[in-house]
């Protein structure tokens, strides 16, 4: 993963932001601090990489017009990681994709399939895992991506969806035991 | 604890085959060559094209575009040039005065003038200053053109019409004609 060829804090990355001398200093840092997380994030909510490509240029661009009403009360990745999983979610609603394939609908077909396969490699679990995330429903791809991959505590998501942490132990639980029983064809 | 340890004690709870998975690491997919290197570029671009057309379009910039045709106005207005100003604009005023349709006192007018409009005339008039008698002019108008001049001239030549003849006298004439006027 690549990362800035400076690193730079999140606090100096917000103390440039604040003088109009070098606020796009600032924004330019905070993009080539984030963008990664941010795209990978991004990218395996809505799929391909042009559709992660506009969902993120859009988020960056909220970001940049709405900065100055950052309070500080939470971490900026954390801040970011919202603007940037709003967008993905008002994109995927308006593509309607989600309601085009449900895990009810096309579970049992791509079960099906798999499970003519013999054989399983490791490569082809990671398939299957993430064909899985494909058809889950959107609040349980979220919540098991933030879990799964990005690594987030349920504290920060909570944060950053404005659910119950309760809710969020729930929703992982059951995303968890979906994606297993599909990588499994059960 | 970290998280990751948490996550991790987790998910061999609950699925052992997912937290197998994750332990292996997971091959991401790939992202486009140096797409990360372009993308803060692709944005900055992104936003200066879209700040440009709203800057365009907004109120801010249509008061902008006003300050920007009164700048040469207000350079006008400085000392050196502003009795040569009061001047051209008292001209213009008696100019008026004389030749306006209503006025009972003005210069009887042929019937080929009297169709015409109070803006014609006005234009006529700010475009074709240099054939009129400026001697007449000012005498016609009472006091010199560095006193005062009488208010009763303006009487039914509102402050509007008045600017709005100014200005576009002040747009057609140059400074050297100015300056001659004094």
């Amino acid at each position: 993963m690549q990362t800035p060829l400076t690193a730079i804090s999140e606090e100096q990355i917000l103390k440039l932001l604040d003088e109009p001398r070098t606020f796009e200093q600032g924004f330019r840092f905070l993009m080539e601090q984030y963008q990664e997380r941010l795209y990978w994030h991004v990218r395996r909510l809505v799929g391909g990489h042009e559709d992660a490509n506009d969902v993120l240029q859009n988020c960056f661009i909220k970001v940049y017009r709405s900065i100055r009403d950052f309070e500080k009360k939470s971490k900026l990745y954390t801040w970011l990681y919202r603007i940037a999983t709003n967008e993905a979610i008002t994109f995927l609603n308006q593509k309607k994709r989600l309601a085009a394939s449900s895990i009810d609908d096309e579970e049992r077909h791509l079960a099906n399939q798999l499970k003519a396969e013999a054989y399983i490699d490791g490569e082809e679990l990671q398939q299957r895992l993430l064909m899985a995330l494909e058809l889950l429903p959107e609040k349980q791809r979220l919540v098991f991506n933030m879990r799964y991959f990005d690594e987030l505590s349920y504290q920060e998501m909570s944060d950053v969806l404005g659910t119950s942490t309760g809710a969020l132990k729930a929703s992982f639980h059951h995303a968890v035991k979906k994606v297993e029983a599909f990588i499994r064809g059960d | 604890m970290k998280e990751k340890d948490h996550i991790r004690e987790e998910l061999e709870g609950l699925s052992p085959l997912l937290a197998g998975i994750k332990e292996k690491g997971l091959q991401p997919p790939r992202a486009p060559e140096a797409y990360f290197q372009s993308l803060p570029d692709d944005v900055l671009r992104r936003i200066r094209a879209e700040e440009g057309l709203v800057r365009e379009e907004s109120p801010k910039a249509r008061a902008g575009w006003r300050e920007s045709l009164w700048r040469p106005v207000e350079f006008l207005m400085q000392h050196r040039y502003a009795a040569g100003l009061a001047g051209a604009a008292a001209l213009v005023a008696v100019g008026l005065y004389l030749f306006w349709p209503d006025n009972p006192e003005a210069t009887p007018q042929p019937a080929a003038m009297a169709s015409l409009s109070r803006e014609e005339i006005a234009e006529y008039i700010t475009t074709n200053i240099e054939l009129f008698d400026i001697g007449l002019l000012v005498e016609a108008s009472g006091p010199g053109v560095d006193e005062a001049p009488n208010p009763d001239l303006f009487q039914g030549v509102g402050d509007e019409e008045l600017n709005r003849y100014l200005e576009q006298y002040l747009e057609e004439t140059s400074l050297d004609e100015l300056e001659d006027l004094l």
